[in-house]
């Protein structure tokens, strides 16, 4: 009787407690956690990295396509530019301008020849 | 050995093993509960890194935008070449010619460099456009190698290089605004205090602390580059024609004071300042001294005028060209008997000007000479600004006013000149010159905008508005500066023709030419200045600088649609900060 009691109780003892399987099993969760958490860190790590050289590579892009701009819209350029198409262009000359009478303003100096005149020889060699 | 012999040696064993663990494990625990703080500083020390986080210089632009970079840091590359494998692989003839013509060098330099097979490094050619560099990599070239760089650089090479400046190689501004403005263009490197684990491995949650870097700021200028291009072609012009020895200009905004242009000859190329002589880096516009000549006739004759001691319809006697006042001979280059004060100004009349002046007398003359700011800095922001030379009135001698009214026995700057027409111009009120319209930081935020400010009131308006009639006749049929006119414009001015002083006396060979004026003289925007060192073998005012004038104030009021007086503009389409 007193022996299949024993086999019985050896039984019972191969079986884990539970709160000690709950510990193993939160353990190794902790455990799995922190690994991929670690390869997550290390996986981001290696992103972050190369996320900085792409955003360096970019700026440097950036900065020679603005200095690129900048040289060929400079007024040098441009007049190269366009002597290189044989195009010479030239500011129009007085005869080529319309110009608009601003009803509204009268001119200066017409207003200060009106009261001003000054004595003297028009036109004398010039002192040079 | 017996059994008990045995036992007892494994129990010594035993006992001794045990000490020892015992022992470590009482350091171990001494190690990690007592205080042991040092040991914990130099673990702490070990695993914090300092890492410092770099900052560019910020960028200069014109006053057109974004698009108008003027000086940036960029990449380069360094190409270098490694001569013993060239050598090895018996290609020195190919190679450099290759590198020579992409990189614009001479062939035969280049083989010489790489015809050395001792040695393992050479630097073909320094900073090379990433392009360049480019094409040369596509060559493949045996024992080509390259070097990546940062560095300030400046796209349009020796375009407005006195007023830029230049960094140098250790980082720092040293000349123009570059200068100027370093401190909020080489910004402030920050610094990243974070800690590594046992691996050396970056622990991203414990950063300690962060102190940002601030960027270098940017700086936009009042300068405008289209305008700078003609004030540089002109110049170019007027070195080639007239054979000078150096020529400068200023364009300025008359009612605000605003730069709009300031270039001087010889320039360099910034991106190789160091290969000119330094002569070359002075911006002879706000730090050249030179006797400004007839030019100057302006100061004495708006003194006279706004004293009320002159009238321009009075006539006053020119002594046929040669007149003695206290012992010493004042010459006109022409004869002229009795001139109207109007006629002095426009046919430039020493002895003229010499009465004027000493009508004006000594003291009051000094005290409008003061009133131009003569004498002193105009305050433009800029490095390298003279004062040029004003002497007290007691140190002056007999004859000094007389020699000051045709601006002899005076030093001035081209700015303070310029600064006198713009007076004249802005109805009596001398501004502040200003290169600098803003500097913003790296998110757009006005850190410095300079406003325009007063300097002076030398003069009243009514007088400034007589002076600038008087000055109109100077480029009208008979006047000295009629070669300055525009087209469709008004133009008052002045011409001087200085002689240089050398070795104590005045040169009957060296001679400054200048012409300055504004437009439209009746309602003025702007105002311009050129001088022209040692022209030849022509060397007036009036012949050299008069056409270096029209040609880049007739581009400017076209650039800047500016009407002439009476008229208006009648569609604008285009918005430049210069003038508006």
């Amino acid at each position: 009787m007193s022996r299949k009691n024993r086999r019985k109780h050896r039984q019972d003892g191969i079986i884990l407690p539970i709160p000690f399987g709950g510990i193993v099993v939160l353990l190794s969760s902790l455990a799995i956690g922190y690994v991929w958490l670690d390869c997550r860190c290390g996986a981001i790590d290696i992103e972050i990295k190369q996320l900085q050289k792409q955003r360096d590579a970019l700026q440097k892009t950036h900065l020679n396509e603005q200095c690129r701009w900048a040289r060929m819209k400079s007024p040098r350029s441009i007049e190269a530019a366009l002597r290189e198409h044989r195009i010479q262009m030239a500011l129009p000359r007085s005869d080529q301008i319309v110009v608009l009478r601003d009803p509204a303003a009268v001119p200066p100096s017409d207003r200060e020849e009106e009261t001003v005149v000054f004595d003297g020889i028009e036109s004398v060699v010039m002192n040079e | 050995m017996n059994s008990r012999t045995g036992t007892y040696r494994l129990l010594i064993a035993a006992v001794f093993l045990g000490l020892m663990l015992s022992g470590l494990g009482f350091r171990l625990a001494s190690l990690h509960l007592g205080n042991h703080d040092k040991f914990r500083a130099e673990i702490e020390k070990t695993r914090r890194v300092e890492e410092p986080i770099l900052v560019g210089r910020g960028h200069i632009y014109d006053c057109g935008g974004p698009g108008n970079i003027l000086a940036l840091n960029l990449a380069v590359k360094d190409v270098c070449a490694d001569p013993q494998v060239i050598v090895s692989n018996g290609c020195v003839a190919e190679v450099a010619t290759r590198l020579a013509d992409t990189l614009d060098l001479p062939t035969d330099e280049v083989a010489v460099r790489l015809n050395r097979p001792e040695r393992r490094y050479e630097c073909i050619k320094r900073a090379v456009h990433e392009e360049k560099a480019d094409v040369v990599r596509g060559q493949e070239l045996p024992g080509v190698f390259f070097r990546d760089k940062i560095v300030r650089y400046y796209p349009q090479e020796d375009f407005m290089c006195h007023v830029l400046g230049f960094v140098n190689h250790n980082g720092t501004g040293s000349a123009g605004v570059e200068q100027y403005l370093d401190e909020y263009l080489r910004g402030c490197p920050g610094l990243r205090l974070s800690r590594v684990n046992a691996l050396r491995q970056k622990v991203y949650w414990d950063e300690e602390r962060d102190i940002p870097a601030i960027e270098g700021a940017d700086v936009w200028l009042n300068v405008d580059q289209n305008i700078q291009y003609f004030v540089e072609q002109a110049l170019d012009e007027v070195m080639a024609k007239h054979k000078a020895k150096g020529a400068w200009s200023i364009v300025q905004c008359v009612k605000t004071g605003r730069i709009l242009a300031m270039a001087a000859r010889p320039g360099y190329d910034l991106n190789s300042f160091g290969e000119v002589g330094k002569s070359a880096w002075l911006n002879r516009a706000v730090g050249y001294v030179y006797e400004p000549g007839s030019t100057f006739k302006a100061v004495v004759f708006a003194a006279a005028l706004n004293e009320g001691i002159l009238n321009p319809n009075e006539k006053i006697h020119c002594e046929h060209g040669a007149w003695v006042y206290a012992k010493r001979t004042l010459r006109d280059h022409h004869s002229y008997g009795l001139l109207t004060a109007a006629d002095g100004l426009k046919k430039s009349s020493n002895i003229l000007a010499a009465k004027v002046a000493l009508r004006l007398g000594e003291e009051r003359f000094y005290d409008y000479l003061c009133r131009f700011n003569i004498g002193r800095r105009m305050g433009v922001d800029l490095p390298g600004e003279e004062a040029g030379i004003l002497h007290k009135v007691k140190d002056w001698s007999g004859i000094s006013a007389t020699r000051i009214a045709i601006g002899q026995g005076v030093a001035v700057t081209a700015l303070q000149m310029l600064g006198v027409f713009c007076a004249i111009a802005n109805d009596g009120v001398l501004m502040r010159p200003y290169t600098v319209q803003r500097v913003t930081d790296r998110e757009g935020g006005i850190l410095v905008e300079p406003r325009a400010s007063v300097l002076q009131r030398p003069i009243k308006p009514e007088t400034a508005a007589l002076m600038r009639r008087l000055l109109f006749r100077v480029t009208e049929e008979g006047g000295t500066g009629k070669r300055a006119r525009v087209e469709g414009y008004k133009v008052a001015g002045k011409t001087g023709t200085a002689q240089k002083p050398v070795n104590g006396r005045y040169s009957n060979s060296a001679y400054m030419a200048s012409f300055a004026g504004f437009l439209p003289a009746e309602a003025p925007r702007i105002a311009a200045i050129v001088v022209v060192d040692e022209p030849q073998p022509r060397h007036t005012g009036g012949y050299v600088a008069g056409p270096a004038f029209s040609r880049i104030a007739g581009q400017t009021v076209r650039y800047l649609n500016i009407p002439p007086a009476g008229y208006r503009v009648a569609r604008q389409t285009v918005n430049r900060a210069g003038t508006r």
